[in-house]
């Protein structure tokens, strides 16, 4: 488990100084996968740094399973680091040894002996796919592969943190397919704590519990994964499902456009049938689809309801039926005006 | 032109050159001398060149100990070995020389100051090959549990190995250079042949056949020097 409480990073260059990460608040329980996503030069390389230390944080504390790291002498950090695997951005080995020398390296250190060694790299091979490359060099291997290498290395003294840090960037589906995988698996098998960067947001609907979303330095929301979906109002849960037609403003049609969202465990199926009945306005489905994720499912809709229709009548009737939804646009004196903006990842 | 050196050019025109069957009696002892200097001060160059260059490079601010004072220092100390042309070097440290070997002049007068301009120029080297290695996988040593010296041989000095091979290379060919102008103080080798019969003696045959020695060895040192570096890359 993590536990990270008010972390700063400072980088101060001659007089310039930039505050990339600004009293940070997270924690990550056993056994739980929280997704970090955020604009490129958010901060979340560097946030994943602090918490291995390979980057001194300015301040604050971080606990990994009851152990502050920011406290510990080298010799203490380097035993520390043990129970924390990383997997870094770019998957880079060192070019002289073979994929199973690289995957040995932590074994190395930690000084386990060569039999027991072989033995462990043999099975970490296995697990992620490439027993059959064990000894090609790293320019014999594809970017996938050195990927693989890179998850294999980290897992490989048995951690009970893992750090990845865009561990699927530059991978075809399948190979996405495979790393999630093989993450699900860990989580189950291991108790794995996982803390994941990332920038897909299907990688994110897959696997993670929780999601926390940084922007300049700063967490500015988070949350439980399906809370934030069937949440019409959370930037985060419209960046990690975005309405299927995409753009909103391409909707036609002169009525108030309003975004619906809803876990259908607690929905009845016919709630669209039943807004004619119940408000007696004709209703226009523009865009609607429900996904399953995690085993629950969740509906989006967009609909189109007549411009007269008070705001407030349709509030009650949305939420007598268990229904999140807000106002998207809505035709103003004016013209048509947008409501709510729309945010970038 | 010095008396002596008159008398020498004079004197060339009345001798005859070494005879060609003469030539092997005369440069096989002197290559052996080279090599025999050369070799010995490569190894002492490798020894304290590699820890300094690791040293430097790893003082400065992205290394793994930052020490800002300690990296400037060690960058002036490392650029006046490197500013000062040879010849003069050999002469300025002459009581070094005489106090660490007791003499002025024969090979280990020379070594001493190979060894001292040849240390600098290798710690320059390493310090450029272990600045080329992606900051990336000494993070990745780092967060697999690897200790400083760990770090250093695994990350640093093992992924620049095919660079300092050939920082080996071209530090042995300057020095087979210097070997050659230490001949003028008498350090014995093939730059000492080169010097006595090829310039104060004027002796035609001698001069070409040690130009064609040097020409070879470097050759020589530079293809085996390509070979190694092609080996370590793996590739
Ligand atoms: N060593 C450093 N010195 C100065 N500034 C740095 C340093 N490392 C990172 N930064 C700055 O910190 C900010 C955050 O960088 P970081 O690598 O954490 O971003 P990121 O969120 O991981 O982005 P990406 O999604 O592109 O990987 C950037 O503006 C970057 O320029
Ligand atoms: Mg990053």
């Amino acid at each position: 488990m993590i536990t990270i409480t008010n972390l700063s990073k400072n980088f101060s260059d001659g007089d310039r100084h930039s505050i990339v990460l600004d009293a940070i608040n997270l924690s990550v329980e056993r056994g739980e996968i929280l997704a970090v996503v955020g604009p490129s030069g958010a901060g979340k390389s560097t946030l994943a740094r602090c918490i291995n230390l390979l980057g001194r944080p300015s301040s604050g504390s971080i606990v990994v399973d009851g152990v502050e790291l920011t406290g510990l002498r080298a010799a203490e950090l380097r035993v520390a680091r043990r129970s924390i695997g990383t997997i870094f951005q770019a998957s880079h080995m060192l070019s002289r040894r073979t994929a199973a020398e690289n995957i040995a390296l932590p074994l190395e250190y930690m000084g386990v002996v060569r039999e027991e060694r072989d033995a462990r790299v043999l099975e970490l091979l296995e697990r992620v796919g490439l027993a059959q490359h064990a000894h090609r060099y790293p320019h014999q291997l594809s970017g996938g592969q050195r990927q693989r290498v890179g998850i294999a290395r980290a897992l490989a003294l048995r951690p009970s943190v893992l750090l990845a840090d865009e561990a699927t960037s530059g991978l075809d589906p399948d190979n996405v397919e495979s790393v999630i995988a093989l993450l699900r698996e860990l989580r189950q098998d291991l108790g794995l704590t996982i803390l994941m960067i990332t920038h897909d947001m299907q990688m994110v609907r897959k696997i993670a519990d929780r999601v926390a979303r940084l922007s300049h330095g700063r967490i500015i929301e988070s949350g439980p994964l399906l809370d934030l979906l069937v949440d019409p109002e959370s930037q985060l849960g419209n960046l990690l499902l975005p309405s299927p037609s995409g753009e909103d403003d391409s909707i036609d049609g002169g009525g108030q456009v309003w975004r619906v969202v809803y876990g259908s465990d607690h929905v009845a199926p016919t709630w669209l049938a039943a807004i004619n009945r119940a408000l007696g306005a004709e209703v226009h489905l523009l865009t609607a689809s429900i996904e399953t994720i995690r085993r629950h499912q969740v509906g989006h809709a967009t609909i189109s309801l007549p411009a007269n229709l008070p705001e407030a009548n349709i509030r009650r009737f949305l939420s007598e039926q268990g229904l999140q939804g807000y106002l998207v646009a809505s035709p103003s004196k004016g013209g048509r005006e947008k409501v709510g903006e729309r945010i970038e990842v | 032109m010095s008396a002596a050196e008159t008398f020498g050019r004079e004197a060339a025109t009345t001798l005859p050159g070494t005879p060609w069957s003469k030539l092997p009696e005369l440069l096989v002892p002197a290559f052996g001398e080279t090599v025999v200097m050369v070799g010995v001060v490569m190894i002492i160059v490798f020894a304290l060149g590699l820890p300094l260059g690791v040293i430097a490079h790893n003082t400065s601010p992205g290394g793994l100990f930052p020490r800002p004072r300690l990296h400037a220092a060690l960058n002036a100390v490392i650029s006046l070995g490197r500013s000062l042309p040879f010849l003069v070097l050999m002469a300025a440290i002459i009581p070094f020389t005489l106090l660490i070997t007791g003499t002025t002049i024969g090979i280990p007068a020379a070594i001493v100051p190979m060894v001292v301009a040849g240390t600098p120029f290798f710690a320059r080297l390493v310090e450029n090959a272990l600045r080329e290695v992606p900051p990336a996988i000494t993070d990745l040593a780092r967060a697999s549990g690897g200790s400083d010296l760990q770090v250093i041989a695994h990350a640093q000095i093992a992924e620049a190995w095919p660079a300092i091979i050939g920082s080996m290379t071209v530090n042995t060919i300057a020095m087979i250079e210097y070997s050659a102008i230490a001949g003028t103080i008498g350090a014995g080798g093939i730059g000492y042949v080169a010097v006595t019969y090829g310039y104060q003696r004027f002796d035609h045959t001698v001069m070409i056949a040690t130009m064609l020695i040097l020409i070879a060895t470097v050759a020589v040192v530079q293809a085996v020097g390509d070979y190694c570096v092609r080996r370590a890359r793996r590739r």
